[in-house]
């Protein structure tokens, strides 16, 4: 059996994390809530794929705790493929997000077979680079 | 000889009985002391005058000769000061008046005292010819006459309409007796001698001005001007001035003229050419005093040439500041302020106000004292059009007049709903900066008809501005608030967005998930989890919906717990400098959401470790302080200046990391909704010091009472 690339999902929305959990192939997930929550996990398991709700608690309803985690994770490890799933109607973020070094935006609402093929495309984009 | 006795007899009695009349009754009004001191002077001085036409020719001493001179400039000196004193209840209201009216009468003291000491002087010289004789002493009566003159023109002038009625005899009668003073000393300065015939009708004249003092007194007891309606200007006194003095002057020129011509052709003339001067002088001093018709001739014309106030522009621009601002009447809107602001200007009645409408259209918007019509004007109706370019008040009596006038600048056809009304007047257009958002139109005032002229139109039109700005103003706030509520629904849709987003993500996941999964009953209790997270959620955004985006939980939490909570977040983050927490109440209970408090927390937290270098310091400190709980976050970081602070920290969408998010806005607002404070201290490269004031859950203060008590009878029992 080979070893499943790992991949953190980080919402604070359970619904979605769980359904993740089932609907990603091929993948080992872990799961967190918050930002402390998601490094904590990210320093025990050095996931090369993230995927990363901008809106965490406390900020739920704005997107600090998002950007804050984003950076965090660039900072420990910045060939890490962090794909932000954002709710976010301001399409600012999405630039933002790929400015700070985020691989894509995938605005919500969560479509399985969509996101799935994009975390394939930074799964080969992460290959890639640790190859070279 | 005998009808000096009598003239001036009659005159000391009345004179004598008007100033103890005068010193009846109360005693602390000083314009009516001062009437009583220029009465008895003037009865004192026609007393002398009588004594000495009656037994002068037995006097072996000069005495009484010189005290009638003097008494004469004591006279003029008391009706002086009465008139002054007058003048100032005029111009109380102003300071600086009050000085140049200290001013004048202490100048026209000295002017008639130095008369007296140059009287005594020529008395202790010379005989008594030569001392009228003196031209000096002849042009110091003629230009006391002619000040006394000048003071009434202001008095009358300044006496606001409901007092004029009465007043008018007082000036009348004082105004008289100063003109026959001029007459007579114009005539002796002339004739080098003091005329017998008109000497003896003195006392006469002076006699006439008593009864109508008397009226005066009777029909005006207050001895007030009134102050609320007269405009009074310094500047307008100095036109008025000129206007009696170029007067008087031509007078003097004309009598002049007239004397020559007397001279040189014989003494045959002198009587004609005398009561010819006398009827003139009465005649001029009359139309420009009394005669309304010349006087708003006149007064246009100065006003035109001379002087540009018709209006004292600073009580104009007071009033219209006061009726435009006033908020007094709640009931009185500020449409309605607008048109009474411009209306009260030129007395006008009443007006209609027609505001630009978003569909482009003029229509009526608040009407005072108007006709209740309802008009829509398109914006580009010629009437329209040529408001706007033109700028102009238009007067409809002008126009009816002489449409030329305003139609070779450009087509104008004045609204049928105009013209039909027959006491429309003016109409006024409001301009604000080169776009008109409206315009007035104005009634006619039906007491009076008013002169309408450029000066009306300059003041109309930028009192129009004015009320302008004000209206737009207005609106701009009235925009304010709904764009306040307008964003308020579109941060609540956003919210609902988001969570539907979410739902509508699981479960599609869990529809596509249970394609695989269906068979394994762990996908399924996972999946119940998700439905019922789902319903949750649908839940909270229904109550959130309910109570127009309210969803928080108010119950009391204790603060201590909650502030090593918020810690624990910040410090799980993996950020240095870990806060060191420092509770010196354990039991400080407020009442809030305890996510959103938290959030709040964390956020000043999170601030001052991104503002704190790693070797830094930060102190979390919660205490209790009368009914007020207080959260201290405090930092050795980089610290922020006053401007930051004032112009920066608090400002919403304001931030230093570039996102938009939570901010020290919104932890201000949260603890100003809780009934508390923040507060900030912050010394440039020392640190910063947040300070959290928020007030202690009600049920604490009850709580912690009846501990007290109960704890106090159990130490009683004790005992």
């Amino acid at each position: 059996m080979t070893i499943m690339p790992k991949i953190l999902i980080v919402d604070d929305d359970e619904g979605i994390r769980t359904q993740l959990k089932w609907g990603l192939e091929g993948y080992e997930v872990l799961t967190a809530d918050s930002r402390s929550h998601a490094i904590e996990l990210f320093d025990l398991y050095h996931p090369p794929l993230v995927t990363l709700d901008l809106g965490l608690p406390p900020d739920a309803e704005g997107t600090t705790e998002g950007f804050a985690t984003l950076k965090a994770i660039l900072q420990k490890a910045p060939e890490t493929k962090v794909v932000v799933v954002s709710g976010s109607e301001d399409f600012g973020n999405a630039e933002l997000a790929r400015k700070s070094g985020a691989f894509e935006y995938y605005p919500k609402p969560v479509e399985l077979a969509r996101l799935q093929k994009v975390i394939e495309l930074a799964y080969a984009d992460y290959q890639n680079f640790s190859n070279n | 000889m005998i009808i000096e006795v009598i003239s001036f007899g009659i005159s000391t009695a009345l004179f004598l009985i008007l100033g103890l009349v005068m010193l009846t009754g109360q005693r602390d009004n000083l314009p009516k002391t001062m009437l009583a001191v220029a009465a008895l002077a003037s009865a004192a001085w026609s007393g002398a005058v009588t004594y000495l036409a009656a037994y002068g020719s037995i006097l072996s001493s000069t005495f009484l000769l010189e005290l009638t001179l003097l008494l004469e400039l004591f006279r003029s000196l008391s009706w002086f000061a009465f008139l002054l004193v007058m003048l100032r209840t005029a111009y109380k209201s102003s300071d600086q008046v009050n000085t140049n009216f200290k001013i004048t009468f202490a100048g026209l003291s000295v002017f008639v005292i130095g008369l007296m000491l140059l009287v005594l002087y020529r008395v202790s010289g010379g005989s008594f010819f030569e001392l009228i004789a003196g031209n000096d002493v002849l042009i110091g009566h003629l230009l006391i006459s002619i000040g006394g003159i000048v003071i009434i023109e202001q008095l009358y002038r300044n006496t606001s309409e409901e007092h004029r009625w009465a007043l008018k005899y007082l000036w009348i009668g004082i105004g008289g007796m100063f003109a026959y003073d001029f007459y007579l000393y114009s005539d002796a300065f002339l004739f080098q001698r003091i005329d017998n015939e008109l000497w003896n009708a003195r006392g006469f004249i002076h006699a006439m001005a008593v009864p109508l003092i008397a009226v005066a007194i009777k029909r005006e007891m207050r001895w007030s001007l009134g102050n609320d309606s007269i405009d009074i200007f310094l500047s307008r006194r100095m036109v008025f001035h000129t206007t009696t003095l170029l007067a008087s002057g031509a007078y003097l020129i004309f009598i002049g003229f007239g004397g020559y011509y007397v001279r040189d052709m014989g003494g045959e003339w002198g009587v004609v050419a005398q009561a010819t001067f006398l009827f003139a002088a009465v005649m001029i001093l009359a139309v420009l005093l009394f005669s309304s018709r010349t006087r708003a001739m006149l007064k246009v014309t100065i006003d035109k040439h001379f002087f540009h106030y018709k209006y004292d522009y600073r009580e104009e621009w007071l009033r219209i500041i006061r009726t435009l601002s006033s908020e007094g009447n709640a009931s009185k809107s500020l449409h309605m302020r607008a048109i009474r602001s411009l209306a009260q200007i030129i007395d006008s009645p009443g007006g209609l106000l027609v505001m630009e409408r978003e569909n482009g259209c003029f229509e009526s918007d608040e009407r005072w004292n108007y006709e209740n019509i309802s008009i829509r004007e398109p914006s580009d109706s010629a009437f329209i059009e040529f408001l706007s370019e033109q700028q102009f008040v238009i007067s409809l009596d002008e126009y009816s007049k002489d449409p030329d006038m305003y139609t070779r600048l450009g087509p104008l056809e004045i609204p049928d709903w105009i013209s039909s009304n027959k006491d429309a007047w003016l109409v006024v257009p409001l301009m604000l900066q080169d776009h008109m958002m409206g315009f007035i139109v104005l009634l006619r005032s039906p007491a009076h008809e008013r002169y309408f002229n450029w000066e009306d139109s300059d003041l109309l039109k930028t009192a129009g501005r004015q009320a302008a700005s004000h209206l737009a103003q207005y609106d701009a706030a009235q925009a304010l608030v709904s764009a306040k509520r307008f964003e308020e629904v579109n941060r609540l849709s956003a919210f609902i967005v988001h969570d539907v987003k979410n739902m509508v993500g699981q479960l599609s996941m869990v529809v596509s998930n249970a394609a695989k999964h269906k068979n394994n009953p762990m996908f399924i209790d996972d999946a119940i989890i998700t439905v019922e997270n789902s319903v949750n959620k649908m839940n909270k955004l229904l109550i959130r919906l309910r109570g127009g985006g309210e969803s928080d939980i108010y119950t009391p939490i204790s603060l201590c717990s909650l502030l090593e909570d918020s810690i624990r977040i910040c410090v799980k983050a993996g950020t240095l400098p870990i806060p060191v927490l420092n509770c010196l109440n354990q039991n400080v209970l407020v009442t809030a959401d305890k996510d959103r408090m938290s959030a709040n927390i964390a956020h000043i937290i999170q601030n001052a470790q991104d503002a704190t270098g790693d070797n830094g310091s930060i102190t979390v400190r919660l205490h209790k302080q009368g009914k007020e709980a207080i959260i201290e976050v405090e930092d050795t970081g980089e610290g922020m200046d006053q401007s930051f602070i004032h112009d920066r920290l608090f400002q919403p969408f304001e931030s230093t990391k570039g996102t938009m998010g939570i901010g020290v806005f919104q932890v201000r607002e949260y603890v100003h909704k809780l009934g508390g404070q923040l507060d900030v201290e912050s010394i440039v490269g020392k640190g910063t010091t947040f300070r959290l004031h928020i007030p202690l859950s009600k049920s604490q203060e009850t709580i912690i009472n009846p501990q007290v008590v109960h704890l106090n009878e159990h130490e009683k029992r004790k005992r």
